[in-house]
């Protein structure tokens, strides 16, 4: 139920701060209509690999606004001070990570499809998602990891990059099976790393 | 015993805490008194476990803080800076609060009205000035109605009236709580005073209003 109740105060927080998730979804479709119409003078599979460079992307931008914001806002030691476990309050960062980057992840997907009119896309929903929540926890670990750090602006991308590195042969074969594996196998190891980031 | 600050040292480049002890048998309103820099702030957030010390330990109602993480119900804490969301309204923030703590006690309501904070309620807290962000955080701190409570120079950069009344406040929460506040300079309260002077603590004068 805690979990709930900082999903929902981030959410609050940050439709307050529009501007800020206009200027993503502004991305997005900017990025969208370039690769649709890049995508008739070259090969229309290049779609599939964009969109996941796109979606990396928004993890990277989305992850200014989980721990780092919380750190700079100093509304952090207000949530270290709950009595509340640290897990509770990363998972809530992965879940609210998440539904950030599938919003715009979808948007892309739907933009990808107009523009372009490949609608094979449509058929890779699941490997979207999967990818989506593994970026999520990735996101919300590499914010965490460096909200101390002066140097946040160039290392939260770089850790985003390595994290995802250990998956990327099976997303670009979309091979579903392996990608859940690995996705697993990684998303515990991250989960069970938080704790020791995030305890003081 | 309530709190116990054993022999706690703190270094950054320097040694900002060099030994500090401490321990608070009984309620009662303390003021740590020191010049900027000195280390109460330092203090204050590894009593309340937001800091690491060096060498040392804490143990609230008898317990290490690092090994029973329940001691978050039975402190309440208020930073010299705002720790509340900006974006939300007054209401907003104190209902989440309210929420993770399981509570909202009759102190905080009863401080937030005497603080006249109530013709805030649907205000973004971000459009507040420095001076209500402030009451509105010492209101935050008590809403799990805590044991022990831990303020960063509450009285600085509040109105006279306003400091008057919150004066009022932690002579009267001192009864059933222990209040232990920080401040630049003596505080004209009745409390015990200890001045933190190169990291080394020393207990001063009882001082009377």
């Amino acid at each position: 139920m805690k979990v709930m109740w900082l999903i929902l105060k981030d959410l609050k927080v940050e439709t307050r701060r529009c501007f800020e998730i206009l200027a993503s979804i502004s991305f997005v479709l900017i990025s969208s209509l370039l690769i649709s119409y890049a995508s008739h003078y070259t090969t229309i599979e290049l779609i599939v690999p964009s969109l996941w460079l796109v979606i990396t992307f928004i993890a990277v931008f989305t992850s200014t606004m989980s721990f780092t914001r919380e750190i700079d806002s100093k509304t952090l030691y207000g949530l270290k001070l709950l009595p509340i476990s640290a897990q509770t309050v990363f998972i809530s960062k992965v879940v609210f990570t998440f539904i950030l980057i599938v919003i715009q992840g979808f948007i892309a997907v739907f933009a990808l499809v107009l523009f372009s009119g490949y609608t094979e896309l449509l058929k890779i929903i699941w490997i979207f998602l999967i990818f989506s929540a593994y970026i999520s926890v990735v996101s919300a670990f590499s914010s965490a990891l460096v909200m101390y750090s002066e140097g946040r602006g160039f290392l939260m991308p770089m850790l985003i990059f390595i994290f995802t590195v250990p998956i990327l042969m099976a997303l670009i074969k979309q091979d579903l099976p392996v990608l859940i594996l690995e996705v697993t196998a990684m998303s515990c190891v991250i989960i069970s790393l938080a704790s020791y980031v995030l305890e003081v | 015993m309530l709190l116990e600050i054993v022999d706690v040292w703190k270094k950054y480049r320097n040694w900002i805490l060099k030994g500090v002890s401490l321990s608070f048998k009984e309620n009662g309103l303390v003021a740590i008194v020191g010049k900027n820099g000195s280390g109460k702030t330092t203090l204050l957030k590894i009593t309340c476990g937001l800091i690491k010390p060096t060498k040392g330990e804490i143990k609230i109602l008898g317990k290490d803080i690092r090994k029973n993480k329940n001691y978050k119900k039975n402190i309440g804490v208020m930073f010299h800076e705002n720790i509340l969301y900006e974006e939300l309204t007054v209401k907003e923030n104190l209902d989440f609060y309210a929420k993770m703590f399981g509570c909202m006690s009759d102190v905080a309501i009863d401080v937030f009205e005497r603080l006249g904070l109530k013709k805030f309620m649907n205000e973004r807290v971000g459009n507040l000035s420095y001076g209500w962000k402030k009451r509105l955080n010492f209101v935050r701190a008590l809403i799990n109605n805590p044991k022990i409570v831990l303020l960063d120079e509450p009285l600085s950069g509040l109105d006279e009236s306003a400091r008057v009344e919150l004066s009022k406040i932690l002579s009267e929460l001192s009864n059933d709580k222990l209040v232990i506040f920080t401040s630049p300079s003596y505080p004209e309260l009745e409390c015990r005073v200890y001045t933190l002077e190169n990291g080394i603590l020393h207990e001063s004068n009882v001082v009377n209003t």
